[in-house]
């Protein structure tokens, strides 16, 4: 090829970045398909519009006063860290205004981990030895907190995750109090099991129903998940026909994993997705129309907007929402975060996030001290009353479950793209009704 | 079961669509187009997004005038290059990560559902799958009068067959050129108008399809018609059966494994006779 080809296949590529982002621009989608977020009426929510992380800019300290800094580590540009990173910013603005920690502004740096632990692992050691953190929040794939354990033993700064349920890591920080700096502001992988289970048995003892199946994501979240679903599925006599995984924000059908759940004559399929492939599952669900019902426990698909996502896909279809208390503290934290970043998507992790930020500065002033030691020990000793519920920690410093504490619901999809609480019974706006093609 | 047979006929169908538009452009323009598959992605988020504010007829055939559009004056641009095949590997690779990266940053990386283009199903049917199975057939029965009835689809194939000989007999390439990227740009639009609304579709998927046209050509024979047609039903039963009587994850691995066994026991393919005649 002559030197004159080659110039002219540079030209070729810049012309065609021009005409490939100019019609990308034209077309900016009104939002990242996988945004989220919120329950029933009893669930304060919105959404987020931004892709990035763009939280904003924390008031500047005066030049006399000093700087303390805290880490944002976890997926920093997928909806749900970005959502994080926006409501940390919201607990640290509203501290700053407040005269800061101790007298310290709080300042915040963020790191994107993607949820890969390598990318992880370097993140945590860039935020504790080079920028000088004193805690970190965060941290969304199991992988990446168990990645870390060592490292947050060693550098003994603490740890507040929005995600990594995997029951390992509890298992881990009972054993070793070396790694007492980790806390948990989200339920764990065995609980997951039980979020989900229970508003199916419910089902299930209402309709007699008897075969059961399971779908969820091959990751190590759910390895406590499958192990603890199954022990009481087994306690509770019911037949376990159908076992499914999803690879994790990879299928891109269905189709084989429904066809096989009816084949092996389920009644209920319980579902735990955390990457997106929901709305997949929903949409093939709602085409297929498979005799059985769906129980999920889809992370990014607890939103109202998901009936828009799915083109409608939903009826009858049930979903596990966590579900916060409508106090005041909750409407006024709503109220703020919408104020400065427009609609709450996401359903937990802003209101994790905001109170473990809080939680850490309450720590932080009860003892007088930025120290690790003091501040994970007073966290693990009195917990922390929040705009979620009661933060209660265990040994493995996951927290508590349940009406008090933290807590979730049962909403099922009406044809008209409606929701409606039907579990727990207590307060249950409705019966759980059947979809047309399933026999009660 | 029933279900799973007649999913792998409706995506059969669409891998011989696919595949259509790729052969075209290898056989008639001797181009392997690396960006094919990010081009179907492309044409997926434009209806997509299209479809948020408009009608979903309306937005597949705006995503479908603009994607035949660019296409086509894509091949006005890199027709200057076309003779040497290792810069227009190089150049349709770069500008399958341009798209790529374009669609990232235009839409973020997750995965997004693209609305079917018809609703509501007959009996256990979904009209989608019907709808899919009606274009691919319609779709490839107009390609074989194109190519076996009119004068243009001569010309195309007299160029396929020997090109300095066409240009000798009164035929100008250059026409012909253009009306095969048309036509292939037209053949990869509506392939991904009728495929993308079964699976997910991410930035990423431009690989997948990629895979899938690749898979599909070389299984079937590099040049051969029949054998793609053939080969794409072959993938696509394969493919699913895998995922139902073994694990769905199996899935991805199925077209590279047939390619790996064709290789090594049939390497010209399953009709592939490493004829010249590829339209």
């Amino acid at each position: 090829m002559p030197k004159a080809g080659l110039y002219i296949g540079v030209a070729i590529v810049i012309i065609i970045v021009a005409i490939v982002a100019g019609l990308v621009a034209m077309q900016q989608p009104a939002q990242a398909p996988a945004q989220e977020q919120t329950a029933a009426e009893t669930t304060p929510v919105q959404e987020t519009p931004a892709r990035t992380p763009s939280p904003s800019p924390s008031p500047q300290p005066t030049p006399e006063q000093e700087v303390i800094k805290i880490g944002y580590l976890g997926p920093a540009t997928k909806p749900y860290g970005d959502i994080a990173v926006k409501s940390i910013q919201l607990a640290i603005d509203e501290i700053n205004a407040k005269g800061g920690v101790l007298g310290k502004k709080v300042e915040l740096v963020v790191f994107d981990d993607e949820n890969k632990p390598d990318v992880a692992t370097t993140g945590f050691r860039k935020l504790v030895y080079e920028d000088n953190v004193v805690a970190i929040f965060g941290i969304h794939s199991s992988a990446v907190g168990l990645a870390l354990l060592p490292l947050i033993k060693e550098a003994k700064v603490p740890v507040f995750a929005h995600g990594s349920v995997a029951d390992q890591i509890d298992e881990q920080v009972a054993q070793d109090p070396g790694l007492k700096y980790w806390f948990r502001f989200n339920i764990n992988a065995s609980t997951h099991a039980l979020i989900v289970y229970y508003p199916a048995k419910y089902i299930a003892e209402k309709y007699g129903f008897n075969k059961v199946g399971i779908l969820y994501d091959k990751h190590a979240w759910t390895a406590a998940v499958v192990k603890k679903v199954k022990e009481v599925i087994q306690r509770d006599g019911f037949e376990l026909v159908f076992e499914g995984t999803i690879e994790p924000g990879k299928t891109t059908s269905f189709v084989p994993h429904l066809t096989k759940a009816r084949d092996a004559g389920v009644q209920i399929l319980m579902v735990w997705t955390a990457y997106g492939d929901g709305k997949v599952l929903q949409r093939d669900y709602n085409e297929l129309k498979p005799p059985f019902v769906l129980v999920q426990f889809d992370v990014v698909g607890m939103t109202l907007k998901q009936w828009d996502i799915t083109g409608g896909s939903l009826p009858y279809q049930i979903f596990v929402f966590y579900n916060f208390p409508a106090t005041e503290a909750t409407q006024r934290f709503v109220s703020s975060y919408e104020a400065k970043y427009g609609e709450l998507g996401f359903f937990y992790p802003p209101f994790f996030m905001y109170d473990a930020v809080n939680a850490w500065k309450e720590a932080v002033e009860a003892v007088g001290s930025f120290d690790g030691d003091k501040v994970a020990d007073y966290l693990a000793r009195n917990g922390y009353m929040g705009i979620t519920g009661r933060w209660i920690f265990t040994e493995g410093h996951t927290p508590l479950f349940g009406p008090e504490y933290l807590a979730t619901i049962a909403v099922q999809w009406t044809p008209e793209g409606e929701t409606r609480v039907v579990w727990p019974p207590d307060v249950a706006e409705g019966e759980v009704a059947l979809p047309p093609w399933v026999k009660g | 079961m029933y279900e799973i047979l007649f999913f792998s006929l409706v995506l059969g169908s669409c891998y011989a669509l696919m595949t259509a538009g790729f052969n075209l452009l290898l056989g008639v323009a001797r181009i392997i187009n690396l960006a094919y598959g990010a081009y179907m992605a492309l044409v997926a988020y434009l209806y997509s997004g299209f479809s948020e504010s408009m009608p979903v007829p309306i937005a597949a055939m705006l995503a479908m005038a603009i994607s035949v559009a660019l296409g086509t004056f894509g091949w006005i641009i890199l027709r200057f290059i076309r003779r040497d095949e290792v810069l227009m590997i190089v150049v349709s690779l770069a500008i399958a990560l341009l798209i790529e990266g374009a669609l990232i940053w235009g839409y973020g990386p997750y995965q997004r559902v693209v609305p079917a283009l018809v609703s509501g199903s007959l009996g256990w049917v979904s009209a989608q799958w019907l709808l899919a199975i009606l274009v691919s057939v319609a779709v490839l029965a107009g390609y074989y009068i194109i190519i076996g009835r009119t004068v243009i689809g001569k010309k195309m194939v007299a160029i396929a067959e020997n090109a300095d000989l066409a240009l000798m007999m009164g035929i100008n390439p250059a026409k012909v050129y253009l009306f095969t990227t048309f036509l292939a740009s037209l053949f990869a639009s509506l392939a991904s108008l009728m495929i993308s609304p079964f699976l997910t579709v991410s930035p990423q998927v431009a690989w997948l399809y990629l895979t899938i046209v690749l898979s599909v050509s070389i299984v079937g024979g590099l040049g051969s018609v029949g054998g793609s047609l053939i080969a794409a039903f072959l993938i696509s039963f394969a493919e699913r059966f895998s995922a139902y009587y073994l694990d769905p994850s199996v899935e991805p691995f199925v077209p590279l494994l047939l390619i790996i066994l064709v290789l090594l026991f049939r390497p010209q393919g399953i009709l592939g006779r490493g004829a010249t005649r590829w339209a």
